[in-house]
């Protein structure tokens, strides 16, 4: 089963609270678009950052669940809980 | 085959010249498109020409068009081209679309149907380094219900990194606008309409709901981008901006997330009728309405129209009748979004070539955007053989207004042949209509509408029903 957090209201607000936090700092390079159709590329490249660290996340735990796997002997099973796209 | 085409009858073109560069294609100088005697032609400049022969190349572009999800096109030698090639470029002939339609002609079904083909074709495409460079929803067009992708031009190879430059048109022209459907129950018709390039983020946000921002999608594809956009105008005169990098895994999880959303947007439901379980009313018993029936499929079948107009198509009952008794294909046409949406769903379902569109008949879709010529007025789009307007009249001539010798002119200009049913003022239809209005209608009456009728037109047919509440004229324009 996939994990409920994936679609839930909860990561929206999370990533949301990440947003406006890194906004709070001053980190967005929003401040350099002048036009709205770089504003929507602005969202895509958040988004598309956001999938590629999902997709790092993902495979990092996986590596941590096959190495603890093989410290304790038990089978591996990374697929079960995978957040693999 | 054709008729004189109604195409020439379009403003701005004399019927003795009817080869024009296509309006519409102006905006991109990759190449222009060309309607020579009924054909479609396209000349490519030779700076996209390479770009093309690359997208032809694609294991996925003869693929698309036998699935029929892309227009299908043949390339032109020099002497098969009846128009000037550029130096350098190409041209290509397309399959011709039966009836041109727009977006803010279609019913909710159809525009998710558009936007699902545009994100599919764009992902099958990438498998082969191929992307989209715009995300318009006028690249989509309709034969019957089945969508098809018809700019070639915006097919171009993928450099590696470089983020949708349609995205953000993309969301303005088919998400934002299934959105107001499905998130509000507001059909976007009059104001996509009005506002051609589509429904901007900004402006849906202001009208949605503290809780849509707990939606992940709407949030980042509605909020964060119209807030961001307004933020970009607010802030025009600074730095030249820099084009943000996006990842090739990022933009296909992008498209897929989009892909995901926009198969589960349904229409919100006016809470006592669901748009599944519309049905239509009228005052039709089962025996008159058979009656009325064999009228139509007779007159269909003595005619065979390539094209069948349906005024007032309703869910779509006429059309499907029409379409058993050898009509070529029907456009319908409706100003109730309820009954389009069932037409729509129906056409898919029994996959005929019928397609149903939102019109006003008051109000038709004019010719419009640049120069007021960018995208054509319904009469001159629409090539009918025959019309079928049943009890269809009366909305124009009681309910909006209309003359009724303006009426009838307008629905016989549409077609040569046709059928008409009038609807007397002892029927409970316009009884209902007339009971909270005085009745100023002094003209709308059978002999009148008859002696109308009978100055236009040769009527070679006539039925009555409903105790003669109702009759069907058939007839044939006179020349």
């Amino acid at each position: 089963m996939k994990s409920g957090f994936k679609n839930s209201p909860a990561r929206t607000i999370v990533l949301q609270i990440v947003v406006l936090l890194v906004g709070l700092m001053g980190a967005s390079d929003a401040h350099a678009y002048v036009d709205p159709g770089t504003a929507s590329m602005a969202v895509q490249a958040l988004l598309a950052a956001l999938a590629a660290g999902a997709a790092t996340a993902a495979v990092f735990w996986r590596q941590v669940k096959a190495m603890i796997a093989r410290i304790f002997g038990g089978k591996e099973d990374g697929k079960k809980d995978g957040q693999a796209e | 085959m054709n008729k004189p085409s109604a195409r020439q009858n379009a403003p701005g073109l004399s019927p003795g010249q009817p080869s024009h560069a296509v309006a519409g294609s102006f905006r991109d100088p990759a190449g222009q498109v060309h309607d020579v005697d009924g054909r479609i032609i396209r000349t490519v400049s030779a700076a996209a020409a390479d770009d093309l022969r690359h997208v032809f190349a694609a294991p996925a572009y003869q693929r698309l068009i036998r699935d029929g999800w892309l227009i299908d096109s043949e390339i032109l030698s020099r002497d098969a081209c009846p128009i000037a090639i550029p130096q350098g470029g190409m041209a290509l002939e397309h399959t011709r679309i039966p009836f041109v339609s727009y977006p803010y002609e279609w019913s909710f079904g159809a525009l998710k149907a558009a936007a699902l083909l545009h994100i599919d074709l764009h992902l099958a495409c990438m498998d082969d380094d191929i992307t989209l460079c715009d995300g318009s929803a006028y690249n989509v067009q309709f034969v019957g219900p089945r969508p098809v992708f018809i700019d070639l031009l915006s097919l171009r190879p993928y450099r590696e990194g470089e983020p949708w430059a349609g995205y953000g048109q993309f969301c303005e022209q088919f998400i934002n606008p299934l959105l107001l459907y499905a998130k509000l129950g507001v059909a976007p018709n009059a104001w996509y309409r009005g506002a051609m390039e589509g429904i901007a983020a900004a402006d849906l946000a202001a009208m949605l709901k503290m809780r849509h921002r707990l939606s992940w999608n709407m949030f980042w594809h509605v909020f964060l981008q119209g807030r961001l956009q307004n933020r970009a105008i607010r802030r025009s005169g600074g730095e030249t901006p820099k084009v943000p990098k996006v990842a090739r895994s990022g933009l296909l999880v992008i498209l897929r997330q989009l892909r995901k959303w926009v198969a589960g947007l349904t229409p919100k439901s006016d809470g006592a009728s669901t748009w599944g379980d519309y049905r239509h009313t009228h005052s039709y018993d089962p025996a008159a309405e058979r009656k009325k029936r064999d009228f139509v499929a007779a007159a269909v079948q003595a005619l065979r129209p390539q094209t069948l107009l349906d005024l007032g198509c309703n869910v779509g009952d006429y059309a499907l009748l029409a379409l058993e008794n050898g009509a070529g294909r029907v456009i319908g046409v409706d100003a109730d979004h309820l009954a389009l949406e069932r037409a729509f769903r129906r056409s898919q379902q029994e996959g005929s070539d019928f397609l149903p569109i939102y019109l006003d008949g008051a109000n038709p879709s004019p010719g419009q955007g640049w120069n007021g010529a960018e995208r054509d007025d319904f009469t001159a789009r629409v090539n009918a053989d025959m019309s079928l307007s049943l009890a269809f009249l009366h909305h124009l001539a009681i309910r909006r207004n209309i003359p009724l010798d303006q009426a009838v002119d307008w629905i016989t200009s549409l077609a040569p042949h046709g059928v008409i049913e009038f609807v007397t003022k002892q029927d409970p239809m316009i009884s209902r209509m007339l009971a909270l209005r005085e009745d100023i209608f002094t003209d709308y009456s059978q002999e009148k509408f008859e002696a109308i009728l009978a100055e236009k037109t040769n009527i070679t047919a006539r039925l009555e029903v409903l105790d003669g509440h109702r009759i069907l004229y058939r007839f044939a324009v006179k020349i």
